[in-house]
This record gives structure tokens, sequence and C-alpha cells, in this order.
């Protein structure tokens, strides 16, 4: 047994092919979550289109790179041009920018790089040591824990990112109705479909993912077509070891605040490295310089907890079937097209594949640290890519991959259309995030909802009674109640901190 | 309550848009099954239709307030919000798209692909005129040679 999960682990560093398509999906990670506009949710979601017909291990490889690669890169452009290439770099510009501004940006971003990997391989050390003992309890899972466990992933989502609960709400129910358009999987009833044949087999969510990340994302880009970035002087990264061990501790620390955000349904990078760098600022009392005008402290703790979170969100998506964040929700889309069903069968059923995933997830690490270290020169050219070239590209490939999936014309369309609802939503402030989570996470909850209510014979009674009676739907019950309780005063109080942390 | 939220240009509209649009889910999902059961093919669908109509209407009254308490001149005329929304670069770009989409079959992936790309790295200024034809025509292929080999993807 451990012969063969070392073996699997092993499997991606000793294949030519899948080494080198970890690497290629790191670095090119790397420049999609550097480049504003790009996001690595976009990225994965065209990928699994235009992968679905390799075999799944090259496509995993492939997406495990870009995801570890792309939630790094997007400190490149926060530290160089204030505008953070992805959501998880949000609190990095903070301070990222200040350094840059003082000239530092070489020493930034390789201190960046270098608490990167260390938050990345904590998370994946995690990821090995918890997942399997989480799959062991996932099997205990009665369908309503399922369903509570869902609940609480979109109720995290829905009130942490954005600006108003009731937006974030109402995303994670309309892409919860979005993923049940079409037939229900249980009763071979249409539902949502107009009588109409088209919809029947329901909405492709890839479709939908391409089209809200990709479509929609191009069209708001337009409005800031003429940014310009500074030129920086780069040439200097390799940070010392002095510098590395001084920051080791605070970089540990807010790991586990990233890897434990991470591995908590719906909430991924972008949530644990605000939280981290908010948690700097409270136990840090000598900061090399006031937090907001460039202290390391403030970029150590958000690089390393987004990074960290990378594995911590891989832990609820390969032992439940649910997405840690919008990535993973992505790729578990990816994962039902090669037909593996992400769930607690199967770290039993195809062991390797986790062990496989953890392997690759390191090799990645490793990459993100040897790329990220060099090349910095034809980087920073690349970033300097103009909008009005990248857009129709972005266009271009939204359209392939939508159409690739089913060689359906009628799909671009789709795209088209969720690009354009996507695009005024982002425009009224609302998060295409949580859509996408509730497409993944409502069919779930839909199924776990019924089988639980079936099981007690559609007795309300019945259901609170074991919900209270069975330790682990007890658990999980206080901590939906906990949320709902708390969750109205919740992101005031976050959203408080850091307010106060920018003008500070 | 203390709200520091500010509203967004057409967020007034919008919000209107997806409570009818809300509403009108909850309509089409109540039609599924009725409130015949607890465990039926609708009972799902009513709840989260339910809940979306729910949070839109709470965003309505929330931006009413906030509206009320917007001083008149900060308000945008109705031509201002229209411009921020949708200026018409956004436009010409999506009708751009749409006739890439629609010509996409009848011309043929590379020249259709080609001269979207041509008229709209132009459009949006990406580069010098001849260097954007120059870029289109070696990003199609790029684009081309990569799916047809790399990832075997069937192209339209």
């Amino acid at each position: 047994m451990a012969d063969s999960m070392f073996g699997y682990f092993m499997m991606s560093w000793l294949d030519p092919s899948l080494l080198g398509l970890t690497a290629l999906g790191t670095l090119a990670g790397i420049y999609v979550g550097a480049i504003p506009g790009l996001s690595v949710t976009m990225a994965v979601s065209i990928l699994i289109s235009f992968t679905f017909s390799w075999d799944v291990n090259n496509a995993l490889a492939l997406m495990v790179g870009v995801y570890i690669g792309g939630v790094y890169g997007g400190s490149r452009s926060a530290i160089l041009l204030n505008i953070p290439g992805a959501p998880s770099a949000i609190a990095t510009a903070f301070d990222g920018f200040p350094l840059a501004k003082q000239g530092l940006a070489g020493q930034a971003i390789g201190v960046t790089t270098v608490v990167s990997v260390i938050g990345g391989f904590i998370g994946i050390l995690v990821l090995a040591i918890a997942a399997p003992l989480v799959s062991d309890v996932a099997l205990m899972f009665a369908p309503r824990d399922y369903l509570l466990l869902a609940l609480m992933g979109l109720l995290l989502v829905a009130s942490l990112s954005g600006e108003s609960m009731a937006k974030g709400i109402f995303c994670a129910a309309f892409g919860a109705c979005i993923g049940m358009v079409g037939m229900d999987p249980m009763t071979a009833e249409g539902r949502f479909t107009f009588d109409t044949v088209m919809l029947l087999g329901g909405i492709p969510y890839v479709v939908a993912m391409i089209g809200f990340f990709g479509v929609s994302e191009a069209l708001y880009q337009l409005h800031h077509i003429g940014l310009k970035p500074i030129k920086q002087d780069v040439s200097k990264i390799i940070p010392s070891w002095s510098v590395v061990l001084k920051y080791l501790p605070l970089s540990i620390r807010t790991s586990f605040i990233g890897v434990f955000i991470g591995a908590l349904p719906g909430t991924g990078g972008d949530i644990a490295s605000l939280m981290a760098y908010d948690h700097a600022k409270r136990s840090v009392k000598n900061p090399s310089k006031p937090f907001g005008e460039g202290a390391y402290e403030g970029l150590v703790a958000p690089e390393s907890a987004n990074n960290a979170a990378v594995g911590g969100a891989y832990i609820p998506m390969l032992t439940l079937g649910m997405p840690g964040d919008a990535v993973t929700a992505v790729i578990i889309g990816a994962l039902y097209i090669h037909g593996l069903k992400p769930g607690p069968m199967m770290m039993i059923e195809t062991p390797h594949l986790f062990w496989f995933t953890v392997g690759n997830l390191t090799l990645a690490n490793i990459f993100l640290l040897i790329f990220g270290l060099t090349g910095i020169k034809i980087f920073a050219k690349m970033v300097e890519l103009p909008k009005g070239l990248l857009l129709p590209l972005i266009i271009i490939l939204s359209v392939v991959g939508a159409y690739a999936i089913n060689n359906n014309i009628a799909d671009i369309f789709w795209l088209l259309g969720f690009g354009v609802f996507g695009y005024f939503l982002k425009m009224a402030g609302f998060q295409v995030g949580p859509i996408i989570l509730g497409v993944i996470l409502g069919p779930l909850m839909d199924v776990s909802y019924r089988r639980a209510m079936i099981s007690v014979g559609d007795s309300t009674l019945e259901l609170m009674h074991e919900l209270v009676t069975s330790p682990i739907s007890l658990i999980l019950s206080l901590v939906v109640i906990w949320l709902i309780v708390s969750q109205t005063a919740l992101p005031r109080l976050i959203k408080a901190r850091f307010s106060k942390g920018k003008t500070a | 309550m203390k709200n520091v939220r500010k509203l967004h240009p057409g967020e007034t509209v919008i919000s209107w848009l997806l409570l009818a649009f809300s509403a009108f889910v909850l309509y089409q999902a109540i039609a599924i099954s009725g409130f015949s059961g607890l465990s039926t093919p609708g009972a799902f669908p009513v709840a989260s239709s339910a809940i979306m109509t729910g949070a839109m209407l709470w965003l309505v009254v929330q931006n009413l307030r906030i509206a009320r308490r917007t001083p008149e001149q900060d308000k945008q005329p109705a031509w201002a919000v229209m411009h921020e929304l949708l200026p018409l670069r956004i436009v010409l770009f999506t009708l751009l798209i749409v006739a890439y989409m629609l010509l996409l079959q009848p011309l043929g992936f590379l020249i259709s692909t080609f001269m979207f790309l041509c008229s709209g790295f132009i459009y949006l200024r990406g580069s010098t005129p001849l260097r954007c034809v120059v870029i289109a025509a070696v990003a199609v292929v790029v684009i081309y040679g990569l799916f047809n080999y790399l990832f075997r993807v069937v192209l339209p």
C-alpha cells in the first residue's frame, strides 16, 4: 500500500510528459495570474474544454500547475501595478505596491515567492495528512450532513464575498437554480425546461463558467483599457536566508490560517489572504515598516495564506466532492467530464488519484520556486501586453472552449448570454464566484435534501430529531445556525477592519 | 443601521429587473410540482428560487433606503448612468462578438476568427493597424495549431 502510494506520488515527477505539463501549467499560471484581467478561474474553466479529450492525469497536471502558479502570479501585478492580478492578491497590494514605489519591487517579489512556496508546502502537507482522515469520517455522513455542509459553504461564500450579503445569497441561489435546469436526476422529470428538448439536458455548466469568468470579465475590462504599468528595477530578487528566516514564523502561522479557510467549503485564497493580513496586523508588534507603507509582514501573511489555501481547498473537494473555492468548483466540473466522481468513495475507489494530486501539487510548488525567482525580465514585458490585444483573444479562447465541450454551436450563444448577464451583475456589484459554487453545490444539495427527506418519510419533525441526535449532524447544524446568526455582523466586522487597514 | 455602501450606476434598475426575474423563476419552480410534498422534484427549486426572491427583495429595500439618503445633487441623470453602465465601446464590442458568432459557421473558423481579431485589435487600439493585422494572422495560426494538434479540439 505504502509502496503504491509513493509510486502514485512520484508519478508526475517521473513521467516526462506529466512533468512537462506541470511545468508548463505553473509557468502559464504565473502569467495568467499576473496579467490583470485574466483570472485562474477563467483559465481553468477554459482549459477544461480544451483538455477533455486528454488522459485525465495530463489534464489534471496542467490544471494543478495553472492553479498553483495563478494564485501566486496575482501578487506580481499587485506589487508592480497596484492592481491585484487575482482576487487572492488584494491584500498583497496593501504593502506590496508601497514597496515597489520605494524601488524595492525586486526584494518584494523575492520574499513573496519564497513565502508562497512555504505556504504551498504547508497546505499540501495538511492535505496529505488530513484528507484521508476526513474521508474516513465522510463515509459516515448521511445525506442530511451533505446538505448541511453545502449550506454552510454557500452561506460562508455569500456572506464573505462582496459588499452585500443579499447579493451573495442571491448569486448562490441563482447558481443553484442554474444547476437545477434539466432532467431531475431522481425522477427524470423536466425542471425549468419550458417544455423544450434543448433545456432537458440542462445548461452546460462549463459554458456557464466560461461565460461568467471569461466573457463577462473581458467586457468588464473594457472599462479600464488604458492603464499603464510603472517600470521597475527587478534585478535583485533572490532574498537572503536571514530575511526568509526572519519571516518564517509569521509565514507558518498564516499558512495554517490559509489551509483552514481554504478547507472550509466555498471559501478560498481571497478570504484567507484578507484574514491573514488582519492576523499579521494584530499580531506583529514591530513591523519592518508601518502596515500599508511597505511592511514585509504585510506581504508575507497574505501570500503564505493564499498559497496554503490551495492545499486546503483540495481537502473538501477530494474527500466530500465539495469545492473549497471557485477554482476547485471548476476542477470538480473537469472531474465529472472525465467520468470521475469526487467524494468519499474516491479515496477508496481511486486512491491513486489522490496521491497523484498530492505529488503533482508538490511538484508544481517546486516549479513555482524556480520560475518565480527567474525569468523576471520577460515577465515584465508580458504583463505590459495591451488590453486591446488581450481582450479579443480572451473572447476567441472562450468561444473555442464553449464550443469544444459539446461541439454544439448553440452553446456559444449561451456563452454570450451568460457573459452579458454576468457583466450587468458585475456592474451592479454582484460577484460571480458564488454563482459557480451554487451551480456545483445546488444539485448536490437537492439530491441530499430529498434523500434525507425520503429517509424520514417526509416528516420534518423526524428530520429535526435526527439533526440533534446524530453527533455529526448536530455539530454541522450548530455551525450553520452560528453562521446564520453571526453572519449579519461578521462581514461588517471584517470590512471595518480592512477599511481601517487601507487608510492607516 | 450603519451602511456606507454606495449604489453602483444602474444598480436600482438592475436590482428591480433581477427581482422580477427571481419572481418569474419562483413561479416556474412552483409549477414543477406545486406544494404536494417535501421531497418532490420541485421542492428544492422552490426553496432556492424563494431565497433568490427574498434576497432581491431585501436588496431592493436596502437600495431604496440608500437612494433616499443620497442628496438630490449627487444623483446622476439617466443618460449618465446609461453611459457609465454601457459605454458605446462595450455595446459595439458585444455586437462585434455577435457578428463573429453568426459568421463562424458560414465563413469557417480561420477566416471569421482572423476578421474578428483584426477588427477587435484595431477597434480597441491594441497596436498600429498594420501590426494588428500581422498579430491577428499569427494568433489565428497559433490558436489553430494549438487546438488542432496539441489539444485535439474540434473547432467550429
